[in-house]
């Protein structure tokens, strides 16, 4: 597979990115950069913190106005840049942000954002959209787009069986705006830096399949389900020959993924809402 | 290719890389990260600096870790039970107290698995200058090379480091030996002023594995300056060694062919630019890693090492 040589200046494939580090594991900056790098995109990472490992989230009002500067001087520079942006502010009904960053998100970022992949929890309160069918998902997507997010993916949510998670996706840009659905298999236990990666694979396959969501979004929730499927095989690996199970053992095994990341194989099918 | 499943505790495949980063560009940790990666290992980038870009750029601003910033990081790995490597990769420190704190990094985790081999890019200067404080060195003699597996300094620090002024091959052949003598295994002087206009004299030694051996391999050089250069070198040193355990040549033709790649298709770039009247920037000039991916994990040979 040739990788589109980029022009450099105000071209395609070079990504700002803002992001935490971590020394160690596959969250943040580390989950997103080499998926990206892989798939030819230059990334500049710009580190919000360095930790050794992953932890809680941290997020600051002033880190999130500073980035909000960044966002509008950038937006001058080059007014089509796409910004994608991640809303994380909880999950399941939590917050794990300080509760004054949500007005920032609704009055600075989202109107700023082209795309944005909140889960069920991020989208209800930027929306107060209480979800609890497709229906009313549809109007929190639908509240979404009118704050300016042209591409909403609701990567998670309730919605769906023990089995089976539901995520949602609609945009209304590019020659075929959509609406869709698609419905993951869920794998049993926690993995980190799931939702980094889901992002950033989106940013790569939108770019590449600018007027096929549809496409992109297969591409995307295919790619997760076989890092994580490596992943989880290796833990149950390490399970049967009776080695103790670390939460290191658990990080994302996206370095042995390079093949799924570059050209993953189609195992999911998104279907029109 | 497949990727060797690695085993993550004091298994293979596993680096602690303690560099520079820069946002926009590809020198320190961006030059030795993505190649790592690509060729299979994890990757653990401990940021010495994390600086919009590089100092060849008009600007360059930014935050500098401290030996204290570097003393908690590897407390919070070695507390979680996750200082487990297989490599530990070392490039430009900037300050004596700095390589102190990587001295002791160096140190517990050789205690932690005697196994682990530490490639240590000695970044002192080049061309007959020092860029940095000269009281460096001897951190470096006493501290660091002595622990070192693989050296990969250029003339000029293989030069202060032996006390040895290279001026031929024979004088090089003796400061590649006091190295040896000084704790390197393996010691590769990735460039020298030996060699003319257009060839540029490699020099590559080991005294470990199967196969002791001695190698030169004549580098084609190219016109102007390329930043990340040496980074990128070390880092694939790194991992074509580790494949090759007992094929220094080999490793070392992989790794020089792959430079060769990089640096051409840069080039090209930039020539490419120029030819279409456009002005070539500073960033124009950075390596074309990212574009570069597959000669990185597959580099076609185009270069041959011979016994000395």
């Amino acid at each position: 597979m040739d990788h589109v040589d980029n022009d450099v200046l105000g071209g395609c494939c070079r990504v700002l990115s803002i992001q935490s580090h971590v020394v160690s594991g596959y969250v943040g900056n580390k989950s997103a950069t080499f998926p990206l790098q892989v798939l030819g995109f230059d990334v500049d990472p710009v580190n919000s913190v360095q930790f050794s490992n992953h932890r809680g989230y941290i997020g600051s009002k002033s880190f999130l106005m500073a980035v909000k500067d960044v966002i509008l001087d950038l937006k001058k520079t080059n007014s089509k840049l796409t910004y994608v942006c991640d809303p994380v502010m909880g999950d399941h009904g939590k917050l794990y942000v300080p509760e004054e960053l949500l007005s920032v998100y609704k009055e600075h970022i989202i109107p700023n954002a082209d795309i944005v992949t909140p889960n069920q929890f991020e989208a209800e309160i930027l929306t107060g959209v209480k979800i609890t069918d497709i229906d009313s998902a549809k109007v929190a997507i639908e509240k979404l787009h009118n704050m300016g997010a042209k591409t909403v993916v609701i990567s998670s949510s309730d919605l769906g069986s023990d089995e089976i998670l539901i995520g949602l996706a609609s945009t209304t840009t590019g020659k075929r705006p959509m609406s869709l659905r698609i419905d993951i298999p869920k794998f049993p236990g926690e993995f980190r830096g799931t939702g980094d990666l889901f992002t950033a694979t989106l940013l790569a396959w939108t770019w590449r399949h600018p007027d096929d969501l549809k496409l992109a979004v297969e591409k995307v929730v295919s790619t997760m389900q076989h890092v994580i499927r490596r992943t989880l095989s290796y833990v149950e690996h390490l399970s049967q020959a009776g080695k103790p199970v670390s939460m290191q053992h658990r990080e994302l095994r996206l370095i042995q993924s390079i093949r799924d990341i570059e050209n993953p194989l189609l195992c999911i099918t998104a279907v029109d809402l």
